[in-house]
């Protein structure tokens, strides 16, 4: 660096910019700028844009006229949205119900394919690989699979047929008592290799000393496990919990598919979003639309502070 | 790193950022004046066309049409684009101010485009013309009119008729029902002699024409209330669910098919209720199976019980388009004799002039006009047309009784409806 050597007090120029600490703060801003300022067009200001629309009427060539809280008190009365007491069939209800099964469901199997992962096992990274693999693959793609081998002529009904000794034709998309269930197990599957991810990076962050500890004392696996291993997760739990909760309450793409957008048969697949893009798309409400959005923003941010409350602070306690 | 030249390469980055930043903004504000000054340098007016393609044939006839019409309009390039969703693709672009010049319009979605501003009126640039509207049906013309004003021609349509395997009919020693009656003594011959079963979806786009047949209906002649929830619909829709409820017809979801036609095409069904684009289909995928056209049944023998839906959809101009003559003139000859004629010899549809001769062997579904109801209603109905179908599938899947369908779907109607 020839130049530099004629410039001995080129540090100083700098030093007289405010503090050490407000310096080493510009510089940490000047890091993130660029990605910030994408964040800041693609994400905050379209919810802000959203919540400003969500109090128009607004067609698709953009404002009609300004409606006050008119969407939201229009929402409040709406029983395709909500009602009650809770109905299936409802958009907000029918969320609601998939979350509750499939939030535990993805932990439980995520968690256990994380610790079948984790052991001491031959082929542990093909397992690994295998595992992982559904998350890969778009949830489209899966979906569009998943409506052959569903369809009532299709590979489950056949297989069914075989155990049960007698044909079996049950169309699973097209019936409102298993369409919602159907995208459920679709969804735990292909999900739970990215929640074994987050399970195992946790499960590889608790120190070996502690299971050190238990051996010693003689403590049987299963109270390894409880005692040890599941309390000492907790910020997997917190991580995993909020991140199945998000995607779940965010459902649209495989109820989509395979009600055509109709959120059929019989309601059985109307989500949240999908009334949502329902009212956007094909009624051009989009004030509507864009109220709806932010009472599910509401309800999405209201439970994962919930979910942190109980959690804690997320912190590992040894 | 010494901490002098630490601080350095801190300092240079600051400044490679802020200047990153700083930087985009006059380039991008550049950008967008500089492309507003450009003169147009070529004669030739580029337009661009939007449409679906339902299939192969009909991606073919338009381009063919197209090439037509460029042939016969060297000033004008048409710029294609097959949009597929196509609704979601056209919203985007009418959102954008920058929507193709000339496009499809489904009648069913008609009125919420129309009534949010974004089609251009025709009638002033057809007089200047001397474009006449006599050559077209008139009520495919009504589907696209809204206050008195025509935003749309044509381009072909469709009633409903039944469609049989000859085949079947023959084994079961059945001929093609006329009436409901008629179709329940058929599909129990069929059952008995093993044959496949009819077809029958549950949606309105297909119960709606039976619940004309009853002389029941939807909305009133002016449009401006629902009369779903009557005795004559809750008849028609309980004789239609109770076939498919007492196993004499299946749904395509319990054929596991896609839709009514790949039924008949796949032989798993006997009677199907369909359009004209089923012989195309046909014709195209199924050459070797038998089968053939009949009217659509009616509610009992006689005219007064028939009823059917027809389907159409326009060529409209956007009103946000920037070439609205030439898009205009391509309008002319789209749903002009010429234009309709290579259409219609491409894919085989029923033209929507009356001076254009349909293909061969379509004469059964022209006979349908005059018992054909547009499929259309009113600004906002696709939540309602929603609520229908999820209305009567739970009422096919008994979790409520027809009636009750019927009240819900007619106070989402009228709640469409501003009541």
């Amino acid at each position: 660096m020839a130049v530099a050597t004629g410039r001995r007090r080129a540090p100083g120029r700098f030093q007289s910019v405010g503090s050490a600490k407000l310096r080493e703060a510009l510089v940490g801003y000047a890091f993130v700028i660029v990605p910030l300022a994408f964040f800041m067009l693609f994400f905050i200001f379209p919810i802000g844009y959203a919540m400003y629309i969500s109090f128009f009427d607004w067609g698709i060539l953009g404002k009609i006229g300004y409606v006050g809280t008119k969407n939201y008190r229009d929402l409040w009365h709406d029983h395709l949205f909500w009602t009650w007491p809770p109905r299936r069939g409802t958009a907000i209800w029918n969320t609601f119900y998939y979350t509750a099964i499939v939030v535990p469901a993805q932990m439980a199997l995520g968690l256990a394919l994380a610790l079948a992962v984790n052991a001491r096992i031959r082929g542990k990274s093909f397992f690994r690989a295998a595992f992982y693999f559904p998350s890969l693959t778009s949830s489209a793609a899966v979906t569009a699979i998943a409506l052959f081998i569903l369809n009532s002529g299709g590979l489950l009904n056949a297989l069914l047929g075989k155990i049960e000794g007698h044909p079996v034709q049950t169309p699973w998309f097209a019936q409102s008592s298993t369409a919602l269930e159907s995208i459920m197990g679709l969804n735990i599957w292909t999900t739970s290799g990215t929640m074994m991810l987050f399970y195992l990076a946790t499960l590889q962050s608790i120190p070996t000393d502690v299971y050190e500890a238990a051996a010693i004392d003689g403590t049987s696996r299963w109270r390894t496990f409880w005692k040890i291993t599941f309390p000492l997760l907790k910020p997997g739990h917190f991580f995993v919990a909020v991140l199945s909760f998000i995607g779940c309450l965010k459902l649209f793409d495989q109820a989509f598919i395979i009600s055509g957008g109709k959120g059929g048969p019989a309601y059985s697949t109307v989500t949240a979003v999908l009334y949502l893009y329902q009212t956007a798309i094909f009624d051009s409400h989009w004030g509507y639309a864009a109220a709806i959005g932010m009472v599910l923003f509401v309800i999405i941010f209201f439970f994962t502070l919930v979910q942190r409350l109980l959690f804690g602070r997320a912190e590992i306690g040894y | 790193m010494n901490p002098r030249l630490r601080s350095r390469v801190r300092a240079t980055v600051v400044l490679a950022g802020t200047l990153l930043v700083l930087g985009a903004l006059p380039a991008s504000t550049a950008a967008m004046t500089g492309g507003a000054a450009h003169p147009t340098a070529a004669k030739a007016t580029t337009i661009t066309l939007a449409h679906w393609s339902s299939s192969p044939v009909e991606l073919k006839g338009i381009r063919a049409t197209i090439n037509a019409f460029e042939k016969a309009n060297p000033s004008i390039k048409v710029n294609e684009i097959n949009l597929d969703p196509y609704p979601e693709g056209m919203l985007a672009r009418f959102a954008a101010r920058k929507p193709p010049d000339i496009f499809y319009v489904d009648s069913n979605v008609f009125p919420d485009w129309v009534s949010q501003g974004v089609l251009e009126p025709l009638d002033a640039r057809m007089a200047a013309a001397h474009m006449s509207k006599k050559p077209f049906y008139p009520r495919l013309l009504d589907a696209f009119r809204y206050k008195g004003k025509l935003y749309g021609l044509p381009k072909d349509w469709s009633p409903l008729a039944m469609e049989a395997n000859t085949k079947a009919l023959a084994a079961a020693g059945v001929a093609a029902p006329k009436t409901w009656a008629g179709l329940t003594a058929a599909a129990k011959k069929l059952k008995a002699a093993g044959q496949p079963p009819v077809c029958l979806g549950v949606d309105l786009a297909r119960i709606l024409a039976f619940m004309y047949q009853n002389g029941g209906g939807f909305l009133n002649a002016t449009k401006t209330k629902a009369i779903v929830n009557t005795s004559k619909n809750t008849a028609a829709v309980s004789t239609y669910i109770n076939w498919i409820q007492s196993g004499l017809a299946r749904t395509p979801a319990q054929l596991g098919m896609g839709w009514c036609g790949e039924a008949l095409g796949k032989e798993k069904a006997s009677i199907i209720f369909e359009g004209n684009w089923v012989t195309s289909y046909m014709h195209d995928t199924f050459p070797g199976v038998s089968w053939k056209t009949y009217p659509l049944i009616g509610a009992k023998a006689g005219n007064k019980y028939r009823g059917n839906l027809g389907f159409t959809a326009s060529y409209s101009i956007a009103k946000d388009s920037k070439n609205k003559a030439a898009a205009f003139k391509m309008l002319q000859f789209l749903d002009g004799p010429v234009g309709q004629k290579v259409w219609i010899s491409n894919v085989g549809y029923l033209p929507a002039r009356s001076d254009v001769k349909p293909p061969a062997g379509r004469a059964v579904y022209l006979k349908e006009a005059p018992f054909t109801h547009p499929w259309q209603f009113a600004p906002g109905f696709s939540k309602v047309t929603d609520t229908a179908n999820n209305e009567l599938q739970a009422a096919f899947e008994g979790k409520e009784t027809v009636d009750v369908a019927l009240r819900n779907i007619q106070a989402a109607a009228n709640a469409a409806l501003g009541h």
